[in-house]
């Protein structure tokens, strides 16, 4: 196609080639070239007002969108969020409860957040409902309802000079102790995943 | 419990969801009852998006925000939608939710079938000010 | 993994752990994305729109497909160039609409509004000449912007302004990486020309 071939200055000097030697001096053929001249003046001047432009946009709030876009999007995203995966954690003769997923993930990852050297990143839960609970679980249930066992996959990302088995043995207790403590439940496992390094 | 037993028409499924709602929102640990996405859009105005269909009003039932309501032969059926403070045990408020909700529903005469709840959220409690 | 460790690992981990979380449903991972994305989104639209309204649209409908199509987004690492693709095709389907229902619906408040950044950013300079010659040149730039094409316009804004790789833009717009760097040389050249009058 025409259009994508190489754009050149009348002197058959590819344009390409004269934007990225703007900053070397310039060439015999580009001194004496009147083309060449002309158009590396230009393109310096571009390049100037290129950054003018691009450092304006960036500090300017006029080049911002209302804060009501923002607004509108993470409302929707929290409500679908909330209703994404809905689990049966507890049958009762009066009813059953059952918990989002995003919701007990909010439980893991707030425990998550308090272990140094560690970014909580996909995380992942299931209780089996078609097992029987386990009376061995450890939960209680005041009113009589069953409770169905809790597995949780956590993903992790973990800084490159921990301890790894002390770091997830200490996240592994906190995830057990926040859910217990917040959702009242003690889950019967705890995956967890090192699945890439990051810097701290 | 039957209809008959009930004051005739007296109780509406209406009446009986915003019982729950009172008694979940009366409830420690219970942060707020939670919105459905029609409600967000709606609020929103969001024109482009189509709100998808309620399945409870084609079920006949009330719905008000996040509560569900039915009385089915002189019982109750309630479902609730909310978000608990992760200071509280889940479980704990959701316990004692359906215990307010049902005392709430024998109080006027009908029945309380099943109450079921759906935690959608567990968050800090916000701070005043 | 093998290029783990070069470049800005950090700053590149840090974000795929977002999109990991977002992709898990997490609001508040999306939402750190979304305050990370959406001025830069904005802007592209608005210099490829000119009209903040339809630019805001465009940030709005992006970002809220971005959340719902997020889990099936395979590497947590592309997250950049996917948001910037579904960007510069949503302004593009609007120009092309624009196209085949000619009317002119650049806003001069808008107009105005987005120039004014341009005149306005210089109130230390001291030197007035230099300053004035300096506002004719962004004028210039900008109103050399606007005479490209639509395919040329997004090449350009996402090379200079948005400094997208070649083959991020060239995915973006579906042509290979020879024919974006043919295109930007053919922008760089068209609009160094047009702005030339204001030297």
């Amino acid at each position: 196609m025409a259009l994508e071939d190489t754009p050149r200055l009348g002197c058959g000097r590819s344009i390409d080639h004269l934007w990225s030697t703007l900053d070397a001096p310039a060439g015999e053929h580009e001194e004496h070239c009147a083309h060449c001249r002309d158009a590396r003046a230009r393109m310096i001047q571009l390049r100037q007002a290129t950054a003018a432009l691009k450092d304006a946009e960036a500090n300017d709030p006029a080049f911002t969108p209302r804060r009501s876009v923002r607004d509108s999007i993470m409302d929707i995203a929290r409500t679908e969020a909330r209703r994404s995966r809905l689990l049966a954690v507890q049958d009762h003769d009066g009813g059953t409860t059952e918990i989002s997923e995003q919701a007990l993930s909010t439980v893991v990852r707030f425990a998550a957040a308090g272990v140094p050297g560690i970014q909580a990143r996909r995380c992942r839960i299931d209780v089996s409902t078609a097992e029987k609970p386990s009376p061995t679980m450890g939960t209680h249930d005041a009113t009589g309802g069953s409770l169905h066992p809790m597995v949780i996959d956590l993903r992790v990302a973990a800084a490159p000079k921990i301890h790894i088995p002390h770091t997830v043995s200490v996240l592994r207790h906190q995830i057990g102790i926040s859910i217990a403590r917040s959702v009242g439940i003690y889950p019967v496992t705890i995956n967890i995943t090192v699945e890439d390094l990051y810097d701290d | 419990m039957t209809e008959e037993v009930t004051p005739a028409a007296a109780i509406t499924s209406q009446f009986i969801a915003s019982l729950a709602a009172r008694a979940a929102l009366e409830t420690p640990g219970v942060l707020r009852l939670e919105s459905t996405l029609n409600d967000v859009l709606s609020r929103l105005r969001l024109a482009a998006m189509e709100p998808t269909p309620d399945p409870a009003n084609e079920l006949g039932g009330c719905r008000r925000d996040s509560v569900w309501a039915e009385i089915n032969g002189g019982i109750a059926h309630v479902h609730l939608e909310i978000a608990t403070d992760i200071a509280h045990r889940a479980l704990a408020v959701s316990d004692a939710v359906r215990e307010r909700v049902r005392q709430g529903i024998c109080n006027t005469g009908v029945g309380a079938g099943s109450i079921d709840i759906s935690i959608l959220a567990i968050e800090n409690q916000p701070t005043q000010g | 993994m093998d290029n783990e460790f070069t470049g800005d690992t950090s700053a590149r981990t840090d974000e795929a752990s977002k999109v990991a979380r977002a992709q898990d449903r997490d609001p508040e991972a999306f939402e750190e994305l979304l305050l990370a994305y959406q001025d830069k989104l904005f802007r592209l639209a608005l210099r490829m729109l000119n009209d903040r309204g339809q630019a805001e649209d465009v940030v709005q409908d992006v970002l809220l497909a971005s959340w719902r199509q997020l889990p099936l987004l395979r590497d947590v690492n592309t997250f950049g160039g996917w948001i910037y693709r579904l960007a510069t095709n949503r302004c593009l389907d609007i120009l092309r609409q624009r196209s085949t229902h000619p009317e002119d619906i650049t806003d001069p408040q808008d107009l105005h509004c987005a120039g004014e950044v341009v005149w306005t950013g210089n109130a230390q300079e001291s030197d007035p000449v230099e300053t004035t010659e300096r506002e004719f040149r962004a004028q210039g730039l900008t109103e050399a912007l606007r005479m490209l094409s639509p395919e040329q316009r997004a090449c350009w804004l996402l090379r200079e302004i948005h400094d997208r790789s070649y083959a991020e833009i060239g995915a973006i717009l579906k042509v290979p990486t020879t024919a974006v760097r043919g295109r930007l040389a053919r922008a760089r050249h068209e609009i160094a020309e047009r702005m030339s009058p204001w030297r």
